[in-house]
């Protein structure tokens, strides 16, 4: 830990301002600690039991809690909760500062689907691989167990998923004379419109345009149902015709006037609030607004009047595609309790306990089987609903490289979004900084 | 009335400036969050609700924050005005060499930004073993405290007629008692001033406490307030009841001590 090497740290000052975090000041330093040599105990498969710390974020926690008594009635080792940020960005900084230094305080992580390639490149994440058996993984749905693959090796067990679906109000439909939900985004943008103008609505089609994660998530949906991609086997082609034709479909919803410009400024709570306030007649969301058609603070309208459908597709007869998130379970690689650590995992992925969540707080399963369950069928609108759209979720590219790439295309989008460049230049530009993130790394 | 206008106007712009968006706060914790996201929003509230507050006070994490807050900001004001003392008091009162070079010394410490010294700190307090501990926060805030108290202090000190030290020396008090017994009780202005300050510096601190402090049983309020959120979902109505209610017992203490503050800020300003 010379003196330059602190230097160095700390003149990489862009690293620092770009994950916009303080935690990463930590993290950066880490650079140092690591090479200090402060990670003692990280031996590959060894086992080890004894209380296991469990890190969720706060929304999760009183759910957790009674899961994870049962846990330690039955294993006898305790498993305790360690609070996260409730913001997945501020979460994903707190985890990667303390896997940094070493730290074996967490055993078990809780985390997004985008994190697996990041932490496991460093080796921060234990190699699942011996534990979680071909087998085991078969009886889970197989985007939610590639998403944690890296490397040939599987880091993470899915915990619950999380898939994008298009929302519709079928009364202002049926009076605008439709019957059914729109298959292609053309006919989407000309419904919007029609009804926009039948209903005298303020908006048309919302969705979470900002520029943010979730804006990089609908980027990468439209390209994709457009039949482009982010990367193919490790290559970048965001430059590629199809994902220009996506980023194009995007924007000529704003420029037809079927989304209002706004969508360049909204996230979930301002795309919810437009389409359960009564002020859009579509709405490209995520299953968790199932859960607030019961509640009168937030929904003016009838519920009964609220239906889901696939993603529309860029060309007819295409098939939908979207791009979901969804929560897994990692373990510390430098965790002393690893068999404990796995017992956990164990328990909090298998059958009851994923029906327990979906039951209790619309979390949608992972595991295959649970589609077929009656009681999920029937508790769960979007299992009965749309079932498929759940089966065609895909995934955010792996890659250790994910934070940078998500920043750079979340930019670009919304620039694309706001027509501030054009979706050619954008495109032609990720083509470029992409590609030299992944040389970088490769 | 021009004359008046000219006084007037720039100080409606301030109040507008500083005081609207603290309303604006106040507003969007009373109302229902339906009526948050309305388009073009209310001005004045259509309904009021309590909701927000019952939110944040149902929470044990919020009440433990209040509690933590207190312990951090009540500590830092008390290790600061310790210190600040014990450090302005030779400052105002003694001649030596280097006293003006001490004194930029200590204010250029003031200047620090505390992103760039945070990561250092982190590893610094990993090696002591003081992560995640109350200690840790409570250092590094006493420490960014100090130079405001230092230097309020030293005004105050120096502007106490000598000769009150003087005759207690005459009675025998030694330095320090002179200090003790004479000094702090005739300086309780400047001192409350300082103590304000720190406390409300303390009181608002986010960035080491969110970084040095990892178990939600130890984090203060300014930590808890952004957990007011899902993964996809911000609850504004709650995080704006959990700011009012962090900035209601701030206002209350800026107004009750609201005249012994401008003494001792003012303190020194004019040469008697």
């Amino acid at each position: 830990m010379s003196e330059n090497e602190t230097g160095r740290q700390l003149t990489s000052r862009r690293d620092f301002l770009k994950l916009g975090g303080t935690v990463i000041a930590g993290a950066a330093l880490f650079g140092l600690g690591a090479c200090g040599g402060s990670s003692g105990g990280a031996s590959g498969g060894g086992g080890g039991t004894g209380d296991v710390t469990l890190s969720i974020s706060p929304d999760l926690v009183d759910m957790m809690k009674p899961k994870l008594a049962a846990f330690s009635k039955a294993n006898g080792n305790t498993a305790k909760i360690r609070v996260m940020p409730a913001d997945t960005g501020a979460y994903l900084d707190r985890i990667r500062t303390q896997l940094e230094a070493g730290s074996s305080d967490i055993d078990v992580i809780a985390g997004d689907v985008s994190w697996p390639s990041q932490l496991a490149s460093n080796g921060w994440i234990e190699d699942l691989s011996a534990r979680f058996t071909k087998s085991q993984q078969d009886a889970y749905l197989p985007a939610t167990v590639a998403a944690n693959v890296w490397d040939g090796k599987v880091v993470g067990v899915p915990f619950f998923t999380d898939a994008g679906i298009l929302w519709y109000r079928t009364d202002l439909l049926e009076r605008s004379g439709y019957s059914a939900a729109p298959a292609t985004w053309a006919e989407l943008q000309e419904m919007a419109l029609k009804i926009k103008r039948d209903a005298k609505l303020e908006n048309g089609f919302v969705w979470t345009g900002a520029q943010y994660e979730g804006g990089t998530v609908l980027g990468m949906e439209f390209i994709r149902s457009a039949g482009g991609d982010i990367l193919k086997d490790g290559k970048v082609v965001i430059g590629e015709q199809d994902a220009i034709d996506g980023l194009t479909i995007a924007r000529g919803l704003v420029t037809s006037g079927a989304s209002p410009a706004a969508v360049a400024n909204f996230k979930e709570d301002e795309t919810t609030g437009a389409f359960l306030g009564g002020n859009a007649a579509f709405m490209r969301n995520w299953p968790y607004v199932f859960g607030l058609l019961g509640d009168r603070e937030q929904t003016t309208i009838d519920p009964a009047t609220i239906a889901v459908a696939q993603i529309p597709t860029a060309r007819a007869g295409g098939t939908s595609v979207n791009v979901g998130g969804g929560w897994n379970f990692f373990m510390n690689a430098n965790s002393a309790k690893k068999d404990t650590a796995w017992e956990l995992i164990r328990f909090l992925s298998n059958d009851a306990q994923q029906k327990a969540w979906a039951l209790e707080g619309a979390y949608l399963p992972t595991r295959k089987a649970l589609y077929e369950d009656p009681e999920i069928v029937d508790a769960m609108q979007v299992v009965k609903k749309d079932k498929e759209a759940v089966f065609q979720t895909t995934t955010p590219p792996v890659s250790p490289f994910y934070a940078d790439m998500s920043r750079l295309m979340a930019e670009r989008f919304n620039a694309s979004l706001r027509g501030t460049t054009s979706p050619g230049d954008a495109a032609a530009k990720l083509q470029d900084d992409l590609s030299a993130i992944v040389a970088k790394g490769g | 009335m021009r004359a008046r206008l000219a006084t007037w106007g720039p100080a409606l712009v301030i109040v507008l400036v500083a005081v609207l968006p603290v309303v604006w706060v106040l507003k969007m914790s009373l109302i229902p969050r339906r009526e948050l996201f309305r388009s073009p929003p209310t001005v004045l509230p259509d309904d009021i609700t309590l909701q927000h507050y019952r939110t944040v006070f149902d929470d044990p994490a919020f009440r433990q924050g209040l509690v933590n807050s207190l312990i951090i900001a009540g500590a830092t004001t008390l290790l600061a005005l310790v210190f600040g003392a014990l450090a302005a008091y030779p400052l105002a009162r003694l001649r030596f060499g280097g006293r003006t070079f001490i004194m930029t010394g200590i204010l250029a410490l003031a200047f620090f930004p505390s992103v760039a010294i945070i990561a250092p700190l982190f590893v610094e307090f990993r090696n002591l073993q003081l992560l995640n501990s109350y200690a840790a926060v409570i250092i590094v805030d006493t420490v960014f405290a100090l130079p405001l108290a230092v230097w309020i202090l030293t005004a105050f000190f120096r502007q106490l007629p000598r000769d009150l030290e003087d005759a207690a020396r005459m009675d025998g008090a030694t330095t320090l008692q002179t200090f003790r017994r004479v000094i702090v009780p005739i300086a309780a202005p400047g001192v409350f001033t300082a103590g304000i300050l720190t406390f409300i510096f303390a009181w608002n601190e986010f960035l080491f406490a969110n970084t040095f402090l990892f178990d939600e049983s130890r984090w203060p309020v300014t930590v808890v307030i952004p957990n007011f959120a899902t993964q996809y979902s911000i609850d504004y109505g709650g995080q704006a009841a959990a700011a009012i209610v962090v900035t209601v017992p701030l206002v209350l203490l800026v107004l009750v001590f609201q005249r012994r503050i401008v003494s001792g800020l003012t303190a020194g300003a004019v040469k008697g």
